[in-house]
């Protein structure tokens, strides 16, 4: 049997055995996707904002009266409003991260109705993402949220990179962006995948250095079990940049 | 004994961002912690170690990698960070004496870009007065 027809098999499999599992409980308020509201509540909702990627309203709502609205694209909050009030552009992960965290601590369970939207203008840098949320999350809330994955960390970090080497996986380094910096980020991973590591620090977090002669830029090391990642930037992105990365490990 | 005016600067610096828990006014080349700022009591244990840990993000081997193949610089990286989930620490180094650097330790959240910005300022005071 081959790999395809081994993969149709299980999909065949599981979706015979969803039509035999009772159907997902649905209202106008959408499905039910936490029972409860609070840290577990705020996981749940922020995992569907990371799943959203077309143009949609996702209503929450949970309970008699709390109800948070946000319009997400590409796992971006474009705009959000309660049931108090319109719907505002999402500024400031502080803001968001406020209204999230007073629904869930309202809610005593939590539902969501997903409404597809039609073509919703967005630039890259609009809205507000989970690694922005992150640092204005109460501490209860930050350890039930989801880590950041780095396929979402990378794409963010697009925005903003001067040039990119990803060393994870087989096949060498793969490299984006300015072509003259990438080639020193080569050289940076060349350097040390040559020796044992990191010499100065055996368990590391990820780490940033700002310099140059002239005009100062930074370099981020990445460093994931899977392998490295450096990325060049300029400073006045440092703090998008660490908020970015700090929920990847 | 430590100067009072030192301390002061070192203590505004801190509480200015909530989320600091550290400032240490070291010299790097002798790992030596001229006076130190803590939200809670730390041992001297603890600030030795934290000095030292300043002194390998800027002049250890990997920074020294970074300056000459990614700054082409034959000069050390100016500031250095590492970071995870819970906990950020950032070395500021002084450009006019850059054996001496602060060494700040925050929470996840602190606006680092502000926080290197004041840090330069009070070390080019500390710095000058030295």
């Amino acid at each position: 049997m081959t790999d395809g027809v081994a993969e149709d098999a299980v999909r065949l499999r599981d979706v015979l055995k969803s039509l035999g599992e009772a159907p997902e409980e649905t209202t106008d308020k959408g499905c039910k996707i936490a029972d409860e509201g609070g840290a577990v509540g705020l996981a749940s909702l922020l995992r569907e904002i990371e799943e959203t990627v077309l143009p949609r309203q996702l209503t929450f709502t949970g309970g008699a009266d709390a109800q948070v609205t946000a319009v997400v694209v590409e796992r971006r909050i474009l705009r959000i409003g309660t049931q108090d009030g319109e719907m505002k552009a999402a500024e400031t992960g502080e803001q968001v991260a406020a209204m999230l965290e007073t629904f869930c601590a309202a809610a005593s369970a939590v539902r969501v109705r997903r409404d597809l939207l039609e073509a919703e203008p967005t630039s890259a840098a609009a809205g507000v993402s989970l690694s922005d949320l992150s640092p204005f999350l109460s501490d209860t809330a930050d350890r039930s949220a989801p880590q950041i994955p780095v396929e979402i960390a990378l794409a963010e970090s697009e925005r903003y990179v001067l040039a990119l080497c990803d060393a994870r996986g087989e096949g060498g380094p793969r490299l984006k962006g300015k072509d003259a910096i990438g080639a020193h980020l080569q050289r940076l991973e060349d350097n040390l995948s040559g020796g044992a590591g990191d010499p100065d620090n055996p368990a590391p977090a990820h780490r940033i250095w700002i310099g140059g002669p002239s005009d100062p830029f930074a370099i981020l090391l990445v460093t994931l079990p899977q392998g490295r990642i450096w990325l060049a930037f300029e400073p006045e992105h440092l703090d998008t940049c660490i908020a970015c990365w700090s929920g990847v490990d | 004994m430590i100067n009072t005016a030192v301390q002061d600067r070192l203590d505004r610096l801190r509480t200015r961002f909530p989320g600091c828990r550290v400032v240490a006014f070291a010299d790097l080349s002798t790992s030596t912690v001229f006076a130190a700022s803590t939200r809670e009591k730390m041992a001297q244990e603890r600030l030795d170690a934290l000095c030292d840990t300043a002194r390998t993000s800027l002049c250890g081997t990997l920074a020294q990698s970074v300056a000459q193949n990614a700054f082409q610089s034959s000069d050390e990286p100016m500031h250095a960070l590492s970071f995870d989930a819970g906990s950020l620490t950032c070395v500021i180094r002084s450009p006019a004496s850059p054996a001496e650097a602060l060494c700040c330790v925050c929470d996840p959240g602190t606006a680092v870009a502000e926080m290197i910005a004041q840090g330069a300022v009070v070390l080019a005071d500390l710095c000058e007065e030295a």
